[in-house]
């Protein structure tokens, strides 16, 4: 790998934005189990929770402080959503009711994300301790993404990434499969789904392969690594003020060299 | 020579309202990302007369939150449109009962009808990990026939996997017999998703005649509460 591609993996991992899907049942039967209470877990629990009871658990719980904490009903189910801490690449670890082995879905997203939010991209993953359908409300939900990830999201809108995620949702199976997606030019979208043993989140680039996929995503459309210079801003604020040029990104472009 | 300067004044006029239209619905959108649903809910009223379908999925996006039947007409008129994220959204409001009496069939409907017209594209690598983890690319073919392997020794998840990829006809042509085979497999395995599509299937005639009997049958394992009529 270049110091380039190297740069660029740093910067999208530093950009990762975790989201861990549980169902409040689910949670308040760990909490519950934790608390040596595993009779009160394994019989009802109430079926409806209020978000500061669902922060409370979460901390309890994964000792997290989550500064959002989203509760949506799909279906006849309530389910508990939380940013988790990205930089620490950490999520609810599960025991009895927290899958031990979550559905990871990881999304890397491109040019476009870069040119908008002049940092340089970022990634979204989608920890789902709850069945993968699950993640098809999830990444549609604009509200929801709208809350837990704020302005940049109206770039996930934009590139279409609902429909990208219905067709990984629907593939999405077992231990031993895994897939990636790349979305064609003018965007570059790239979503892995597996399974993953345990929780290492450190490992997902090597397993999954996302950050690789966007990489090689970039190949694709004839945009050089080398040539990006994404680490400084001093480019994409150009292109920030002259949005017409960003079609140069994804091909020739009169007048305009490189880039 | 008039005409000509009204045209192109015209043209001109055109120009800057469409520009400022675009203009005012930015703003709008970025209002709503920060959380100030006031000012987007002016400016995507204001889209929204000018007749921008988006405009309208977004008010339907705000009403949400406090008015399921003001979203629910919000979603409605976008979803007329063919707008693919309206009808997901009205697929929400019918599997949660919310504005309107609850129907998951009625529900999923929707879902389908949005992915229809959201165009979902294929994903375009694949990967199978072999015993020691190690991941390797495979081609779509080789994908499904190894789901299929797993499917046929009996892994529910790889059952409801096929039944998805045959139903949604995204990375392969779409085949509703052999998605239902495989819907019915899982389902026959405990997968209350896949329980809730057979009943659908069955409610709504796809690929099989219409069965009330055998549509309501499957709702109890789906977990779902409504019943085919």
């Amino acid at each position: 790998m270049t110091n380039r591609q190297q740069d660029l993996v740093r910067e999208l991992q530093h950009n990762e934005h975790i989201l861990h899907v549980v169902s409040a049942e689910d949670l308040q039967k760990e909490y519950l189990e934790r608390k040596s209470n595993i009779k009160l877990a394994a019989q009802h629990v109430n079926p409806v929770l209020d978000a500061i009871k669902a922060a409370k658990l979460i901390h309890e719980v994964g000792g997290f402080k989550p500064s959002q904490v989203e509760l949506k009903k799909y279906g006849n189910k309530q389910y508990v959503i939380f940013k988790g801490k990205a930089v620490e690449r950490r999520v609810l670890k599960g025991t009895k009711y927290l899958a031990e082995n979550p559905t990871v879905v990881r999304m890397a997203i491109g040019p476009k994300g870069i040119v908008k939010s002049a940092k340089g991209g970022f990634v979204v993953t989608a920890v789902l301790s709850v069945g993968i359908e699950i993640f098809d409300y999830v990444i549609r939900d604009t509200a929801l993404l709208s809350e837990m990830l704020g302005v940049i999201t109206t770039d996930l809108i934009k590139i279409g990434l609902s429909s990208l995620a219905g067709a990984a949702a629907g593939l999405a199976v077992g231990s031993a499969a895994v897939i990636g997606s790349v979305a064609a030019a003018p965007f570059v979208v790239a979503i892995a789904v597996g399974v993953l043993a345990g929780f290492a989140l450190d490992k997902i680039d090597q397993r999954l392969g996302a950050t690789q996929a966007l990489i090689k995503a970039y190949a694709r459309m004839g945009i050089v690594l080398d040539e990006i210079k994404y680490e400084t801003s001093r480019n994409l604020q150009y292109l920030e003020d002259n949005p017409q040029l960003i079609p140069c990104l994804f091909g020739p472009c009169h007048g305009i060299r490189g880039y | 020579m008039i005409k000509s300067i009204f045209l192109i004044f015209s043209v001109f006029i055109a120009t800057v309202a469409v520009a400022e239209n675009n203009q005012s619905f930015d703003d709008a959108l970025h209002a709503f990302y920060i959380g100030d649903d006031i000012k987007a809910k002016a400016g995507f009223m204001l889209a929204a007369e000018q007749g921008s379908i988006e405009a309208e999925y977004y008010l339907g996006l705000i009403a949400k939150k406090t008015d399921f039947l003001a979203a629910l007409s919000h979603f409605t008129n976008a979803a007329r449109h063919n707008h693919a994220q309206s009808m997901w959204e009205l697929g929400v409001l019918y599997e949660n009962g919310d504005g309107v009496s609850q129907n998951q069939f009625i529900a999923l409907d929707w879902f389908r009808q949005s992915a229809l017209v959201s165009a979902t594209e294929a994903p375009d690598s694949f990967y199978v990990s072999d015993k020691n983890g190690e991941l390797h690319e495979v081609s779509v073919s080789q994908y499904i026939e190894h789901l299929t392997q797993q499917a046929n020794s009996g892994a529910i998840d790889a059952k409801f996997a096929l039944a998805k990829i045959y139903d949604a006809g995204v990375i392969v042509k779409a085949d509703l017999p052999k998605a239902f085979n495989w819907y019915l497999s899982a389902a026959k395995d405990g997968h209350s998703k896949a329980a809730q599509m057979l009943s659908y299937f069955y409610c709504r005639g796809i690929t099989v005649p219409r069965n009330i009997e055998q549509a309501n049958t499957w709702v109890k394992p789906s977990g779902y509460s409504t019943y085919c009529h």
